[in-house]
């Protein structure tokens, strides 16, 4: 029998949240349940990782928002791509990087999502436009780089 | 994605029975709300109590319900959970549709 390790103090120093980093790649094919698919997996590793629940929700948001352009925007629903998210926390900060080898962002920024504006009658109300801004709202950060014919767009989220 | 729908009294009442509301399921809830709120219902509520997530793509397709109502009727939202509800309040829906904590708060409010 292997002796439980939470008696070695050294074995505790490592096992404290605060000193501890954790990281995961998932992976999966573009289609219309592939994006399911990767935040159903990275939201139960966020929680494996301690991440509180009211901390996981705005994470939920904008990674559905992110991969859902891949999908929709990089990919224009082709199926069968690869799409990849890397997640690393690390002291309280969680770092979400999105790759995707789609179309590169138009005029290479992501763009700024700026409010919808809703003072309109009904029939004119806006059915879109509300992903960006909530992508921006709802992390602490986020850059993006093309590289090698891929993107790469990295949010920051304090968790 | 199922839903099902009653009446009470005036009321119309549709449950989303699903727990998202997103990219994958928009296009099919907007086409089933059109059909489940075809009748001349002034007030529709909508029952998302069960609803755990909706992305952008999910209140686009509430938001195009609304519409395709028509003038002189209205789509009220019920049950909302902590995080479809931050998603309402973050957009500045909450100031376009009325939103209920419950199915039964929805019933005890008179229409707008």
């Amino acid at each position: 029998m292997i002796p439980p390790v939470a008696q070695s103090p050294a074995q505790t120093q490592v096992a404290m949240p605060h000193g501890s980093q954790c990281s995961t790649r998932i992976e999966a094919q573009s289609n219309t349940m592939a994006v399911r698919d990767i935040l159903d997996r990275a939201l139960a590793c966020l929680s494996d990782w301690d991440v509180a629940a009211d901390r996981i929700g705005p994470v939920h948001i904008v990674l559905a928002e992110v991969m859902n352009n891949v999908v929709e925007h990089a990919y224009s629903y082709a199926e069968g791509l690869p799409i990849a998210l890397e997640m690393q926390l690390q002291g309280g900060q969680l770092s979400c990087t999105v790759i995707d080898s789609g179309k590169a962002f138009p005029g290479g920024e992501p763009p700024v999502g700026a409010k919808v504006c809703l003072d309109c009658d009904m029939a004119d109300m806006p059915e879109g436009g509300f992903g960006w801004f909530m992508i921006r709202e709802q992390s602490d950060s986020l850059s993006y780089e093309r590289r090698d014919g891929r993107n790469h767009l990295t949010v920051n989220f304090s968790v | 994605m199922d839903m099902s729908s009653r009446h009470e009294g005036a009321l119309q009442i549709v449950e989303v029975n699903a727990q998202r509301i997103d990219a994958a399921v928009a296009i099919q809830f907007k086409d089933m709300m059109r059909a489940e709120t075809d009748g001349p219902t002034q007030r529709v509520i909508l029952d998302l109590s069960q609803v755990e997530f909706i992305d952008s793509s999910g209140l686009g397709a509430i938001v195009a319900a609304m519409k395709q109502l028509g003038p002189g009727r209205q789509l009220d939202l019920a049950g909302l959970t902590p995080n479809v509800d931050s998603v309402f309040r973050l957009t500045r829906m909450d100031t376009v549709f009325s939103l209920y904590p419950t199915l039964d708060a929805a019933l005890m409010a008179k229409a707008v």
